[in-house]
């Protein structure tokens, strides 16, 4: 099992990390076995774009769990019938844009598609457009924030437009292959980090992290599970006291969960560790993970990699992007996670749980529309304890809240107003998750839990005299100034009214009916 | 679903067996037809049956616009004219092998009907309507076989029509069939074809009575022969190829009419299978540069399915033509270029007399001929040899047997491509697909690939360099010589040498067009020159062709 990979060479290091820390990290580590090495690691992501059609065709781009019958989503370009050409989708464009934007790169004025060759049943051209000498978006960079609190910056290397593959299904014949073309030429961005992450655990907070991040700007949903986001790792090991080499890295595939991630470069790592140990030399190659043994095992040698023979794609264009376009793109982006972390706590003084249960359930939208020209902090509580708890007791995702933020906002309007109390908004949530679609008002009307100020005044007023009346000794207290005894007489009232009070008034009145007594 | 006849010739044994349906099936349908009517009238006399087939040859030989004209003064239909060019094909298919697939009698016959009707109530759909057209087998056209003259797609009917055929369906036009073509546009022969050879119609002793090819027959130039040869001879009144390196001004050249090779972009490629996608062009056969003329304008534009179409307003080139003929313009202004290099070992010496008479004639009319140089062009055929061999490479990667078209199945998977490849492609495309495999491949992609990208670039440069510095359009042969007996070139270099002069302009994307001036003295064959303009200037290289081939008229062929 592998202890710990530490970063240690200045070179490889991302310039954020200060020197001092690497001597330290050495100081901790010196003398033990382990310490000897250090594991660099370097991801390929494939990221579906949540586009509508796809990246050269009208075809549409399958996002989410929907299921549709093989071949149905296939358009003629995807099935490569001769004399069909491509055109660009500048949705695509736009979304690549986007995250290189998010990813702080640079977005390329000029860039242009090539193509890779390869025969492959499910790649119906013989080849896959893809952009290998200009890509669209280069550079940039994505913080982390390791456990240790320390941040970590992982730069990018560039980003890609390419077309994804259709699916084989070898295990339901007994000897054919089938072929399922409904995902050929779905867009994919290629996101490609450099070798800056330095653990399975730094890999896996990166991934969590840009796939928030994705989600928050909506150019991939990333799910996974569903092939939406697909992590190619490479894995090297080097001596800590070598600063001039990388050691020879291997390429993982079939990583399709963080837990994956994690399993596959720690005994990637470990495995290179003991044949460097065992002096043999690691062998550059793609390995694959297999998932029931949690280890991997080799698929092809560097050698044994196909020439792609790559040639400029003759049938588009390069694109060409003036600095209004991407300006323009600039200017509508949404607040990028970070930005909107930050600014909540101090601006809006939300408690940084809430912001992170936000931010991470994708919910930002919903907050923002909820609590517009409200208390942010009372409807970010409402938010995290009541609707999130009971969306996930119905089973739902928090990207289908039942209940429009709309209705929410209305609601937290009347408890402000001290129309109806912090429970009747509780009671109300309760009603609308069950399918309640009138508005707040009608159903405080309907059901008489307005706080009508005059009569509550009153009816409180008459508790409070009862009270006052039952309990000499404490009005005693209070003719001496002792304060402390408010809360006995407010208390019972409030409960006395299931709590459909604003403790603010029930306060006053008895503050009054004491000093008359 | 489109019914339809598959033509083939007899010369393939092999494929006879195979139970197709070919030539004389067709045959035997107009025959049978014209039986029944014979039967009507058992005394037909020989002297009407003669004036039909003079009538017949009268509207055959008229050119477009002069069948158009016929048709607005009602002095034809459109039935009349598809009549006529069926009559004339069902004579001459078999000898000449101009169609690979001929679209059913009774469809056409609607069709022309559909035709006459629409013209009747004043509903004319366009500036072709009612005239009988073909198109080069590799343009889809949805329900018909669109086999780009391989056995690789000989059974193969696109779902989809090609904006090609569309656009001069959308103007009225009648596509008759689907032109024979060097397998999959590689070639300079058509010789090349899973369907047999096209054979020129200038061949000596035609004899309909035979097939082709006979010993003797020259060829009508490739790849897009069938195109060269459905116009030269007659059984239509224009033709849409494709211009890959030559392949649409070469058979012009050959075959005694103007192929005209707009600029890279100016016709969508969408629906045109592709062989070398940065160089091929829809192309234009015409009986003559009015007609070719006529043809661009309803073909030229902007397509959303191409994204390398070029966006453009469309120019009534003929109106434009017309005009400066009634008003007597004459080319002075006009600088016409003579590019040194063109004049090539291989040219001969007869070709080169009639490329200085053409000079001289555009002097006489007002311009001003100097010489100039292209320096790069003898890197053009060698840097054209590499590219266009690794875009095939590339676009023939799909015909994979998997999806559509023939296939061949082995053991695995890798035994299935290989097999379907094996026995789907002809000689020649392999050869190319080799090539391009090869000048891709890691090793040898720096010293071939990206050298011939270079040399494109320069060659481009050289043109670009005159046309700033003031040449207008330059003026060259079309092709070394003229069309060479069939069969008689075995090398494959040898052949590639008859593309030397077209192929500059294909690496530069810009707007060509061949003009039949001459016949050669020793041969009797056509010949014809080549004006190259800039991008775009198909209006200016349209006017100086006309000057080119005023002079010129050919006696009927085959009549």
């Amino acid at each position: 099992i592998m202890l710990s990979f530490i970063c240690g060479k200045s070179s490889l290091r991302s310039s954020l990390v200060p020197h001092r820390r690497i001597q330290r990290i050495e100081r901790r580590w010196n003398g033990t076995l382990q310490n000897k090495w250090e594991t660099v690691v370097g991801l390929e992501i494939h990221a579906q774009i949540a586009t509508q059609s796809k990246l050269f065709s009208d075809a549409p781009n399958q996002n989410g769990e929907g299921y549709a019958l093989p071949n149905t989503k296939a358009s003629l370009m995807d099935t490569a019938l001769p004399g069909t050409l491509p055109v660009l989708n500048r949705n695509c464009v736009d979304n690549a844009i986007r995250t290189g934007i998010a990813l702080n790169s640079k977005v390329n004025r000029t860039s242009s598609f090539d193509r890779k060759h390869y025969f492959y049943c499910d790649l119906p051209h013989g080849f896959q457009i893809t952009q290998h000498r200009e890509p669209i978006v280069t550079g940039g960079y994505l913080d982390l924030k390791l456990k240790n609190e320390e941040k970590r910056r992982v730069e990018i290397s560039h980003i890609q437009l390419e077309q994804d593959s259709g699916k084989s299904i070898h295990d339901q014949h007994p000897d054919l292959s089938l072929i399922d073309l409904n995902r050929a030429g779905a867009p994919l961005m290629e996101i490609v980090t450099r070798p800056d992450l330095r653990s399975s655990e730094e890999a896996a907070a990166f991934v969590s992290k840009l796939q928030e991040l994705l989600r928050h700007i909506g150019t991939s949903n990333a799910n996974m599970d569903l092939g939406e986001f697909r992590c190619d790792v490479n894995v090297s090991v080097h001596r800590f006291d070598d600063h001039t080499t990388l050691g020879v890295r291997t390429e993982l595939k079939n990583l399709n969960s963080i837990r994956f991630i994690t399993k596959a470069i720690e005994y990637e790592a470990q495995r290179h560790i003991d044949l460097m140990e065992n002096g043999e030399t690691v062998k550059r190659e793609t390995r694959f993970f297999d998932p029931s043994t949690g280890t991997t095992y080799s698929l092809r040698r560097k050698e044994d990699e196909a020439d792609y023979r790559f040639m400029p794609e003759p049938d588009l264009p390069p694109i060409h992007l003036s600095e209004e376009y991407i300006e323009n793109i600039k200017s509508n982006m949404p607040e990028l996670p970070d930005v909107t972390r930050e600014r909540y706590v101090k601006e809006l003084g939300l408690l940084p749980y809430d912001v992170e249960v936000l931010i991470q359930s994708g919910t930002i939208r919903y907050f923002e529309e909820a609590s517009k020209g409200r208390n942010p902090k009372k409807t970010a509580a409402f938010i995290t304890n009541d609707i999130f708890g009971l969306t996930r007791s119905k089973g739902l995702p928090f990207s289908q809240i039942p209940i429009p933020a709309s209705r929410i906002n209305e609601m937290m309007e009347m408890i402000e107003e001290g129309s109806i109390t912090t429970q009747t908004g509780k009671d109300l949530i309760a009603l609308m998750m069950e399918g309640e679609k009138r508005h707040p008002k009608e159903i405080v009307e309907e059901k008489g839990w307005r706080l009508s100020k005059q009569s509550l005044d009153d009816s409180i007023t008459k508790l409070a005299k009862e009270l006052v009346a039952a309990n000499p000794p404490e009005v005693a207290k209070w003719k001496q100034g002792k304060q402390k005894v408010l809360p006995f007489f407010v208390g019972q009232i409030i409960k006395a009214n299931q709590g459909k009070v604003n403790p603010q008034s029930v306060t006053d009145i008895v503050k009054k009916v004491l000093d008359e007594a | 679903m489109t019914t339809m006849l598959w033509l083939r010739s007899n010369w393939n044994r092999t494929e006879r067996k195979n139970g197709l349906i070919h030539i004389n099936d067709h045959n035997r349908g107009i025959k049978n037809e014209m039986k029944g009517t014979k039967r009507g009238k058992r005394f037909i006399s020989m002297e009407k049956k003669k004036e039909k087939t003079k009538r017949e040859d009268q509207l055959n030989f008229l050119s477009l616009n002069e069948a158009k004209e016929w048709l607005e003064e009602g002095k034809t239909s459109a039935e009349e004219l598809v009549e006529a060019s069926l009559s004339r094909l069902s004579m001459w298919q078999k000898r000449l092998n101009p169609f690979i697939s001929i679209i059913q009698r009774e469809e056409l016959i609607n069709k022309a009907k559909e035709s006459d009707e629409l013209r009747k109530k004043g509903k004319k759909r366009g500036k072709l309507e009612g005239i009988p057209l073909s198109i080069k087998d590799n343009f889809c056209s949805k329900g018909i076989k669109t086999s780009c003259g391989s056995k690789m797609l000989s059974n193969y009917i696109p779902p989809y029509d090609s904006t090609v055929k569309y656009k001069l369906e959308e103007n009225g036009g009648i596509i008759i069939g689907k032109t024979n073509m060097d397998e999959f546009a590689m070639g300079s022969s058509s010789t090349n074809s899973y369907f047999g050879p096209v054979v020129n119609p200038w061949s000596f002793n035609l004899n309909p009575s035979q097939e082709a090819p006979q010993k003797g027959d020259v060829v009508a130039g490739g790849s897009s022969g069938g195109g060269a040869c459905s116009v030269a001879g007659q059984f239509c009144f224009g033709s849409i190829g494709s211009d890959t390196g030559g392949s649409v001004r070469q058979p012009a050249a050959f075959c005694g009419i103007v192929g005209f090779k707009p600029t890279y972009g100016r016709i969508s490629r969408h629906g045109l299978v592709a062989f070398g996608s940065s160089l091929d062009t829809p192309a234009i056969f015409a009986k003559n540069v009015g007609d070719s003329a006529l043809l661009l304008e309803s073909l030229s534009g902007f397509d959303e399915n191409d994204s390398t179409s070029i966006k453009s307003k469309p120019i009534d080139y003929h109106s434009i033509l017309k005009e400066d003929l009634s008003r007597g313009t004459d080319l002075r202004g006009v600088t016409i270029g003579i590019p040194k290099e063109y004049y090539v070992k291989e040219l001969s010496d007869e070709i080169y007399s009639l490329w200085m008479k053409g000079a001289e004639r555009l002097e006489k009319a007002g311009a001003n001929v100097v010489e100039i140089t292209l320096p790069n062009t003898k890197n053009a055929l060698p840097s054209y040899y590499i590219i266009a061999p690794s875009e095939a490479y590339s676009n023939l990667a799909r015909f994979d047997g998997i999806r559509f078209g023939y296939q061949l199945k082995g053991e695995t998977s890798e035994d299935s491509y290989s097999n379907t490849r094996s026995e789907g492609f002809g000689d020649e495309v392999k050869r190319r697909i080799l090539l391009g495999s090869f000048a891709l491949s890691r090793k040898s992609k720096e010293s071939y690939y990206l050298k011939s990208q270079q040399i494109r670039e320069l060659v481009l440069q050289d043109f670009e360099r005159q046309f700033n510095g003031g040449i207008d359009l330059i003026l060259t042969p079309t092709t070394p010589t003229p069309a060479f007996p069939i069969h008689s070139k075995t090398n494959p270099v040898e052949m590639y040498m008859n593309d030397i002069m077209t192929i500059p302009a294909s690496l530069a994307g810009l707007p060509a067009i061949s003009v039949p001036v001459g016949k050669s003295t020793e041969s009797l064959l056509p010949l014809g020159l080549q004006l190259i303009g800039p991008h775009l200037s198909e209006s200016k290289l349209l006017q100086v062709a006309s000057f080119l081939e005023v002079e010129h008229t050919f006696p009927n062929l085959l009549s």
